[in-house]
């Protein structure tokens, strides 16, 4: 930027304020202001467009046939003024100054006659232009619409606090009753099963069977057995009588096929 | 039962419901108990109208069905009241929404086209949040991007019964003539914008 030059303004600068009736269009160098403070201003701008749209109309330039070089010039003095700032600047505002830096180098392109569909470098950008001032336009429009809460106030009678009341109903002392079997099949449910064995042992039946057999010469082998007992006690005692038979502590005699089967001791008596 | 009156019952419904009543469920909610038909209930709302003519409370009829609001001629006073609870909306809130209003179904691509900037979450929530806007479905396009369109809440915050009662979208003006003027390159075309009330000061 230039030194300010007061009978020679600069027209495409934009002052951003006129103090003793000078455009100051440089931040004095010596002069601190927070760049909050005119971030407020800048960030009224909705985007490039906005800000494309503000230079044209402020200045009361045909949208149809914008000065294109003028106005890039401004906007690229705006963008400049924001970076100055060290504000955020969006990624929109550089492809903008680029699209109108594009278009105007193609303004100064010659027009070739006989290429029909050749369109204005700016057709594009003013559409753009005019779609989004539509849109602007009746959005402010929209915020003027009766609004609730701003313009309309809903009646609102607290409900929350006319809760119903609970209506407890009346138990008999039957239901009751019932109600408690019922917990207390439930609690059987949970109750364990709980399995015990007899407690059987081998080496004690073969105790048994050895005193059974000691004062007799032979014992039938079914005597052994106690058919009072169960399956278990059954097993225990023939593996009792194997076990005796291993251990060369008794003898099993059968006289003749399919006779009686007999246990003999083969402890020597005292 | 006999003590029953339809326009009483009608107004402490409306009076208490959080959201406008529709004649249809008015009628649903009271024909449970009571042998009436659907004319009943208008005949009763037409009736509140006239008895609220003398007072400053009014019904106002919108996108979903009828509530009782205060008239506009007390807002002073509650202005008073709920200063605080006045919401304030940007304006990239409001142009992101009236985008949305006016083109509906639109995808973030269309608004960014549009506006010349991206489209900020932060506002797509807040719309999302408030049930102004919602998703209808996804274009048929790479991407599958989400389509929006405006609620009957939508409305009903506006105060309006439809989309058509939105202030006109202002028509472009020109593409036709604006070859003809390109070509010419010259600057005679004067059409005045007028004053630009839209200009930010």
């Amino acid at each position: 930027m230039q030194e300010k030059d007061h009978n020679n303004p600069i027209q495409s600068e934009m002052p951003f304020a006129i103090v003793d009736g000078e455009q100051v269009t440089e931040l004095p160098k010596d002069l601190y202001i927070p760049p909050i403070a005119l971030q407020v201003f800048l960030d009224t701008f909705e985007g490039p467009l906005d800000l494309l749209l503000y230079l044209i109309r402020k200045q009361n330039l045909n949208i149809l046939d914008i000065p294109i070089a003028d106005i890039t010039e401004q906007y690229v003095d705006y963008i400049n003024l924001m970076k100055e700032l060290e504000l955020e600047l969006a990624g929109e505002y550089l492809l903008m100054a680029a699209m109108l830096a594009e278009i105007k180098s193609r303004m100064l392109l010659p027009i070739f006659e006989d290429i029909e569909e050749e369109e204005d470098p700016r057709a594009e950008l003013i559409r753009r232009l005019l779609e989004y001032e539509r849109y602007r336009t009746v959005s402010e429009k929209m915020n003027q619409l009766d609004r609730v809460d701003r313009d309309v106030f809903l009646s609102a009678i607290d409900t929350d606090q006319f809760n119903q009341p609970i209506v407890l109903p009346d138990i008999q002392l039957m239901d009751l009753v019932m109600s408690f079997k019922e917990v207390l099949k439930k609690a059987e449910m949970f109750s364990t099963l709980h399995f015990m064995r007899e407690p059987l042992s081998v080496k004690e039946r073969m105790a048994t069977i050895l005193e059974t057999i000691q004062d007799k010469d032979f014992v039938r082998f079914e005597e052994l057995f106690d058919l009072e007992e169960e399956k278990m006690g059954l097993v225990v005692t023939f593996l009792a009588i194997l076990e005796l038979m291993k251990e060369l502590l008794i003898e099993i005699v059968q006289a003749k096929e399919f006779g009686t089967i007999h246990v003999k001791t083969l402890v020597e008596k005292q | 039962m006999n003590d029953f009156n339809l326009k009483h019952t009608i107004e402490a419904l409306l009076l208490s419901s959080d959201e406008p009543l529709s004649t249809e469920k008015l009628f649903k909610i009271i024909s449970n108990k009571h042998q009436i038909t659907k004319a009943d209930v208008l005949d009763s709302i037409n009736s509140l109208e006239n008895d609220y003519l003398e007072k400053e409370i009014e019904v106002s009829r919108v996108a979903s069905g009828y509530r009782i609001q205060a008239k506009k001629t007390i807002n002073d006073y509650l202005n008073i009241i709920f200063a605080e609870r006045t919401p304030k909306y940007s304006r990239a809130l409001m142009e992101t929404l009236s985008i949305i209003a006016y083109k509906q179904p639109v995808t973030r691509g269309d608004i960014e086209a549009i506006r010349g900037v991206s489209v900020s979450s932060s506002i797509m929530r807040t719309l999302t949040d408030r049930n102004w806007i919602k998703i209808i479905g996804y274009r048929d396009v790479p991407g599958k991007p989400a389509m929006f369109s405006t609620t009957a809440d939508f409305l009903n915050y506006f105060g309006l019964e439809k989309l058509e009662e939105l202030p006109d979208l202002p028509d472009i003006k020109e593409p036709k003539n604006l070859d003809l003027d390109l070509d010419n390159q010259s600057n005679t075309l004067t059409q005045k914008e007028g004053p630009s009330e839209t200009v930010l000061n």
